[in-house]
Parts: C-alpha cells; structure tokens; sequence
C-alpha cells in the first residue's frame, strides 16, 4: 500500500502524543460531604464509593450525580485490598471493589470481588464462606432448555445441570464498579453446575439477564497473588464443608421434600394397616380387686379364662383400669397359648392420689394402663389375671386384637428427626468452631 | 490521493480509509470534513474522551489472518455504562468496527445494507429472533450518545449523536447491532475475539497499569 510508511509515521507520533500523559487518573471531590476522591478506573467506573460519607457517585459529568447516599451503618471488611494488584492466569489484575451479597431467603452471605485488567476486561472472585472461584462473563448467551422443574443449560457445547437457584441481596460495596451499583439491588440467581467445579450462572434484574462462568480456584493461588486479610485467610482454611455451602432454598427444598415424602409414606403405612387391621374387642369383663392379706400367699387369680384370637399374627392391647382412689392397684396378666405353651405376661400398676389443699385441688397418677403384646398368633389362649388393691375397687381388663399401631409412625418421625437434628448438631458445630477460632 | 491539509493548523491529514468521511486533526483536534478536494473547517470539538483503553488510533492487529489498523474513534455513553466504537480498516481496503466494552472486543462487519430488517420492529428485551438461520435473543436495548470522536469515521456530526442501540446475542458466538439514530438506521453482524487473539501492536501504555 501506498500509504504504508506515512502512516507508520503518524503511528509513531500518536505513541508520543499519549506517552506524554502518563498518569491516567482523576480527582474528585465528593458532591454529598466534598470528602475528596481518586478515581482509578477513568472513562471506566460509573459508580464510586466516597468512604467518608458512604455514598455512591458517578464520576461521568462534572456534577457528579449522586446514585445513593448511606443506607445502612453495617460494615464488612474487604478481604482483598481495594486497588491491590495480583497476577491470575497470567493476567494483571486490579482490585476495583468489593461487594458483599446476602441470599434474601436464607441469610447467607458472601463476599465478591471485582478484578479489572486494561485488556481483558473484568472478572470477579467470590469467596462464599471460604470457598474461593474466579468469574468470568461468558462470551456469549448459554442456551437454557426447559425439562419440567430441572432446566438444563447449554454453553460452549457442554451441559450443566439446574443446581440452585435465589434471591442475593446486595448489603455493602466498597470501591469502584462499571455499572450503577447500590446497596439493596436485587437480581435472582440461577446456578447451572457441570461436575463439581464448573457452574454457569444467571442473574437476572428487573433491566437484564447476565450470564457468567465460574471456576473453583484454590485459596494457595488466591493468597500467592493477592494481599489478604486475616478474616478470609481463617475463612478458607476452615471453609463451610462442601456439602454444608448450599444452603439454598433449592437444597432445603429437596430435603424437605425428602423428608416430606418419608413422613407421607409413613403415614400411609400407618392408615393402611389402620384401614385393613381387625382392632377387634375380644375381651372385657370388670373384676373386683383383692385386698390382700398379710403373711397368706398363693391368692387365687380374680380372673382365669379360655379365649381365643383370630386372624394372622397380629398385636393384642391389654387395658387395664381401675377405680382406685388415694391408693394402689397391682395387677400381672399373663396369655398362654395352650398349644405351644408360650406366654405374655405383663405386670403393671395404677395407682392414683387425689386431694383438696389449701383452696385447690389437686390430683397425681393415673388410673389406667395399656400394653401391647406383638406378633401374636391366633389360637387358644388361657387368660389370667391377678389384681390386688389398697381397698375392693372395681378393675376392668380389656383385651383388644389387632389394633393399628401409632407406635411405628411415631418412631417413624422420630428417626426422622433425629437424623434432621444431629444435622443441624453437624452444621452448627462447625459454625460454632468458627466462632471459637475468631474469639478465643 | 487522500492526503490533505488542515485548513485551521496546516498539519498533513492522510485518509487512511476511503469510508471516511470526518477526521479529527491530530495535532490541533480541529474537526474536518471530506468534499472531492477540499476539506471543510467544523470547528473545534474537545471530544477525545480519556480512558483506560489498551488501543489508540494507530493501533493495528489481526482478525484470523486479516491486518487491520485503527483510524478513528467514537466513544458512547449511556445510563448504565460507556463503550468505544473503534474504526478500523483492514489492509485489503476494507472496513469495520472493534466495539470495546467492558474490556471485552467485538468485531463487526461494516453495516449490512441489503437485509430486510423488518424483524427488527418492535423489539423487546429477551425477545428471540431468527436471522440468517441463526436463533438470536435482544439482551439489551439502550439510548446512547457519541460523547467524543477521534480520528477517522465514516460519518459526519459524529459527537452528540444520540440513538437507540439494540444488541443482541446468539448462543454461540456471533451477535447482531441495531442502531437507530437521527442519520438513519444500521444493522451490524459481528463476532466476540480475545484481547490476545487480535495479535494487538502499538498498544497505548499507562503509567501504573499493565
């Protein structure tokens, strides 16, 4: 080309023009308490913190428009130095500011920093409860397919699976941003994961939809580019254990909806057989107590009967009241298969105290017992009962046959939560470590 | 030839692509325009914006296996942001454009004249459309103005130039710009490339950054 060598020459010159220059950056004054300012990122940042007075201003005209005054005297420390350098992927990186987001639903929050390089642009780490990743745009749209409840996500022709989604909060920003950043924007995020490391993220706001990638980064590489504080460097080396970290209304949702589900199943198991069981009266009759005598022994039972059960193997309840008042009843009732020789034997006691005292009264015991003998065959069986009482009072025994059995689903949901609360134990001694480790 | 002089301060100004039309002199930053011959004086115009761009007018690079080089500059502001527009015109006299934003680069083809834009009525964010056997989906759609020229551009009245920029974004990379201004509307087709695929040179250097 013709043009070749002046051009050249213009080159040279426009290198000179801009060399003279070197310095590239701005002082400002800020509009709300004339605190003064030094903008890094020129031509760049649309949003920066004045730390004086905490209001967010844009530095684009000369009046300086004032995004937000302080909202909230609640302050977080950076764990990265705002306008800190370090080297990343081979890439010089500016600590332009520091975000701390909450999870609106949850609670949880995590802090995230944005990295600014001349020539390849921004990027973010996060570091969620000690779990360091570096944050990427993606170059262009992922492809969202929707199947039922769980969409998918296509980008750079790999899949990620829906892993959770929320609503994050910002709380707390500090330095410079290239967007009108302030403390309260919302944006709901979805999170899209590929194996254990890879995730694709979508957050959206009411304006738009930002795509971004992420990838896990050791916390040794983070530390060996970046100055960091004392509270993030505690944070990764004893981070909230991975399968702790998502909290998420997602991940509650699935264990609710396990434990959800066993519950149900539980319950049906107990309303079946409740539905399908005989809960059959076989025996009731209403003896007289013994008094018993001192040194006589050997007192014949007040009942001994031939009955007789049905059916499969099966339960049998026996209830065992008596009117006893300010005094005892004991009472052994024994079934013996006359067949086979096997027996249930049960002893037990009632005893009720009852009283009038000082204006008020007053009562303590009870005056009935229930047992359940299980896995009971049918067949013939010989019933006796002894009952002795302080005084004569009627007792009235009480044989009952496959009755449904609200024993197992209370164990049921009692195992249930169990295994829910030394989960929480699990979690919040982790928390509690913590919170020993930064206060002892 | 397209060499000229500039009627306000005499300095030599050289065409380097044959799309321009207005030039910002160099040396006085007088605003010209191009007639067959003469050069018409627009006046001053203080537009060259100061930023942290690694490019400058002069900067050239490749897109594949095509040299290009830098001749001209508009820088555009809107609520939410700033972006340059970098006019560039490849070795074979053809031209484009290197949208900076972000840090992050796309190279556009120069506008497509002949398409039926007509799918572009009514455009709405998040609304998705097919073009050229392509799915794209509208990500942003902004009111923008030119806020500083530089150098060479393919227009006249550049600064101040306000309009209704469209972008969006296909699911693989490729993209599609849709302005509306005052001087009329264009669609542009163009592509995401690395800072370090462009095979940059006579980058501007900062004190203080890298």
């Amino acid at each position: 080309m013709a043009g070749t060598e002046t051009s050249s020459k213009k080159v040279k010159k426009y290198s000179l023009l801009n060399a003279e220059k070197k310095k590239v950056s701005k002082s400002l004054q800020c509009p709300n308490c004339a605190a003064g300012l030094t903008l890094r990122g020129v031509g760049v940042s649309i949003a920066i913190k004045c730390e004086s007075c905490g209001s967010i201003i844009d530095p684009r005209d000369e009046n300086l428009s004032i995004i937000s005054t302080a909202k909230s005297a609640k302050k977080f420390e950076s764990g990265l130095e705002i306008g800190g350098k370090g080297r990343l992927f081979g890439t010089s990186w500016v600590v332009m500011g520091f975000i701390r987001r909450e999870d609106v639903d949850e609670g949880f929050g995590w802090d995230e920093y944005l990295l600014y390089s001349r020539q390849k642009g921004f990027r973010w780490l996060v570091d969620f409860q000690g779990h360091w990743s570096f944050v990427s745009p993606t170059k262009y749209l992922p492809r969202v397919i929707p199947s039922g409840d769980e969409p998918k996500v296509t980008y750079e022709s790999k899949t990620y699976d829906k892993f959770h989604s929320g609503r994050a909060r910002v709380v707390y920003v500090e330095g410079e941003f290239y967007w009108r950043i302030a403390v309260g924007d919302k944006a709901e995020f979805v999170d899209y994961k590929r194996g254990n490391d890879q995730q694709v993220t979508a957050e959206t706001t009411d304006d738009e939809c930002v795509w971004s990638e992420s990838n896990n980064i050791a916390f040794s590489q983070i530390e060996t580019s970046f100055k960091v504080s004392a509270d993030a460097r505690l944070r990764a080396l004893n981070p909230v254990d991975d399968e702790d970290a998502p909290r998420s209304r997602a991940h509650m949702n699935k264990v609710l909806m396990i434990a959800f589900g066993y519950a149900f199943i539980s319950f049906i198991i107990f309303a079946a057989s409740a539905l399908f069981s005989q809960n059959k009266l076989v025996y009731v009759k209403q003896v007289t107590a013994k008094v018993p005598i001192q040194g006589e022994v050997n007192n014949p039972n007040v009942i001994t009967e031939n009955i007789e059960f049905t059916g499969s193997n099966s339960n049998v309840v026996v209830d065992v009241v008596s009117d006893v008042n300010n005094g005892w009843t004991d009472f052994d009732v024994t079934l013996t298969n006359e067949e086979t020789g096997v027996a249930y034997s049960i002893a037990g006691s009632n005893e009720f105290y009852s009283g009038y005292e000082g204006g008020e009264s007053w009562s303590e015991g009870s005056r009935s017992f229930d047992h359940t003998f299980y896995d009971v065959p049918a067949g013939k069986y010989v019933l006796d009962v002894d009952a002795e009482s302080t005084t004569s009072v009627p007792v009235s025994i009480k044989l009952r046959r496959d009755v449904p059995d609200v024993f197992n689903l209370i164990m049921s949901l009692g195992l249930l939560f169990g295994f829910a609360f030394m989960g929480e134990i699990a979690f919040y001694r982790k928390e509690l470590f913590n919170f020993w480790v930064e206060h002892a | 030839m397209s060499e000229f002089q500039c009627p306000s301060c005499s300095g030599v100004l050289k065409f380097k692509s044959t799309s321009s039309v207005t030039m910002t002199c160099p040396f006085c930053t007088s605003t010209v325009v191009r007639h067959d011959l003469n050069l018409e004086l627009l006046g001053k115009v203080s537009g060259t914006i100061e930023d942290l761009s690694p490019l400058q007018v002069g900067t050239s690079g490749y897109v594949g296996s095509k040299a290009f080089q830098i001749v001209g500059r508009a820088t555009y502001s809107w609520d939410d942001g700033v972006w340059n527009e970098w006019r560039i015109t490849y070795l074979d006299g053809s031209n484009g454009w290197l949208a900076e934003a972000q840090g992050e680069f796309t190279i556009f083809d120069d506008a497509i004249s002949s398409a039926d834009k007509g799918f572009l009525n009514n455009l709405k964010v998040n609304a998705e459309i097919d073009f050229n056997g392509s799915k794209f989906m509208v990500t942003d759609i902004k009111k923008a103005e030119c806020i500083g020229v530089e150098g060479e551009l393919p227009f006249v009245g550049t600064k101040g130039r306000k309009g209704t920029f469209y972008d969006l974004s296909g699911f693989k990379n490729e993209f599609l710009t849709f302005e509306e201004t005052e001087a009329g509307s264009n669609l542009f087709r163009g592509q995401k490339i690395d800072f370090d695929n462009l095979k940059l040179s006579t980058l501007r250097y900062i004190d203080g950054w890298d």
